[in-house]
């Protein structure tokens, strides 16, 4: 009961984080939806006294990570070059979608997801350096490199669009 | 003094340790360029934030509400069910299934039961069959077709559940009852049981409960569930 009410209490930054991940509003939600029903049939694993939100930040990359290798899809561009080619080949209603997006979008949509993540999880969600890269499982070192060029990059991005 | 980025960016994040942030800001009095670079990391850590934040503000869509309070109420069923169990010295604690897991359960374990117990096409049996689908036949079906959630008959052997239109476009019912649990949905005149679990009465088989039924529903849902409105218009409309 209280791992319900506990879940519904971070449901709206869930979403947010989701939304931050996938950019667009179905799936986002979707993937809340797949990462509440994995939480629930896994509740067994969550320790008590440890943080709820950073749990099912985790179950929520994971998943997102899962969809992404097995739609084989196109997380991120390296370069100019490659978004053209990446806009050219893409459907119309795609492009549709493309133009929609607002500056953070695209210049979000432009970076790796690690380093995606590495920023959402600090400059949005608010975790500390060691939360995050706790949560990621990967060194302090190797989140802060990822924070500079993610940064990096949305600055440039940033820059370019304004 | 210079500051690499790595520190500049940890200032703004609030991870520098007390001495540094102390020499960051003591430079910053003489040291334009360094200002303007840190304020262009807390700018665009406000744009960020400005751009997300919204998002935690809208209201929750409710399918995601709905899973987890359809959890909650599940769950009470199931601490009950789990106290009369050991009241019955049998002590079976029910277990957290997947969907994959449940779904492969469904398909073995509870068809076997199920059927076993009521038979196909028994007279007055919930299981029918029908160009090699299982159907809801009997009380089951008289339920399905003509009991609304909002308007339960105590007298019924069935409680419907949820009922939402799933991705492939039918019209789906979860229900549950004493022999039998589960999803039927409306094809080709007839409930087509989806996935289907030994009811109340079979306790000893009851391994999933109806929370797994909700997610298994929510993950055939193509939006919301209906609400008691709709429910009352699709049943008018022959469950269209």
């Amino acid at each position: 009961m209280a791992f319900e009410q506990d879940l519904l209490e971070i449901l709206p930054q869930l979403r947010r984080f989701a939304r931050s991940l996938t950019r667009n509003i179905d799936d986002a939600d979707d993937l809340c939806q797949m990462a509440l029903e994995r939480a629930l049939n896994k509740r067994d694993q969550w320790q008590t006294g440890t943080r709820l939100d950073s749990w099912m930040y985790r179950i929520t990359r994971n998943i997102w990570i899962d969809t992404v290798r097995a739609a084989g899809r196109r997380e991120h561009v390296a370069n100019d070059d490659d978004a053209m080619q990446n806009v050219a080949g893409d459907d119309h209603q795609r492009m549709e979608e493309r133009m929609e997006l607002s500056d953070v979008d695209r210049a979000m949509e432009l970076l790796p997801l690690e380093q995606r993540e590495a920023i959402v999880l600090v400059l949005v969600e608010g975790f500390a350096y060691k939360e995050a890269a706790e949560l990621l499982e990967i060194p302090i070192g190797t989140l802060t490199s990822r924070l500079v060029r993610g940064r990096e990059a949305l600055q440039r991005g940033l820059g370019e669009a304004a | 003094m210079t500051f690499d980025e790595e520190t500049i960016i940890a200032y703004v994040d609030g991870e520098c340790d007390a001495v540094t942030a102390r020499r960051i800001e003591k430079a910053m009095a003489t040291d334009g360029i360094l200002v303007e670079r840190i304020a262009r990391e807390q700018a665009l850590k406000s744009r960020l934030a400005a751009h997300y934040d919204p998002v935690a503000q809208e209201p929750v869509p409710d399918r995601l509400t709905a899973l987890l309070t359809a959890s909650m109420e599940s769950n009470v069923d199931n601490s009950f069910a789990g106290r009369k169990a050991d009241e019955d010295g049998k002590g079976a604690r029910r277990q957290g299934f997947g969907v994959a897991q449940w779904g492969a359960m469904a398909a073995t374990l509870a068809l076997g039961i199920v059927v076993g117990q009521f038979g196909l096409g028994q007279n007055g049996g919930p299981i029918g069959q029908q160009d090699g689908a299982l159907i809801a036949s009997g009380a089951l079906e008289t339920a399905l077709e003509k009991q609304l959630a909002s308007a339960q008959n105590d007298d019924s052997s069935y409680r419907i559940g949820l009922t939402f239109r799933s991705r492939s476009d039918q019209i789906c019912r979860s229900f549950d009852g004493e022999s039998v649990a589960g999803i039927a949905c409306k094809a080709n005149g007839h409930w087509q049981l989806e996935d289907i679990i030994p009811g109340k009465a079979t306790s000893g088989y009851r391994q999933a409960s109806s929370s797994e039924i909700n997610a298994r529903a929510a993950a055939m849902m193509a939006g919301d569930p209906v609400n008691a409105d709709n429910e009352r218009k699709l049943m008018e409309n022959g469950w269209k």
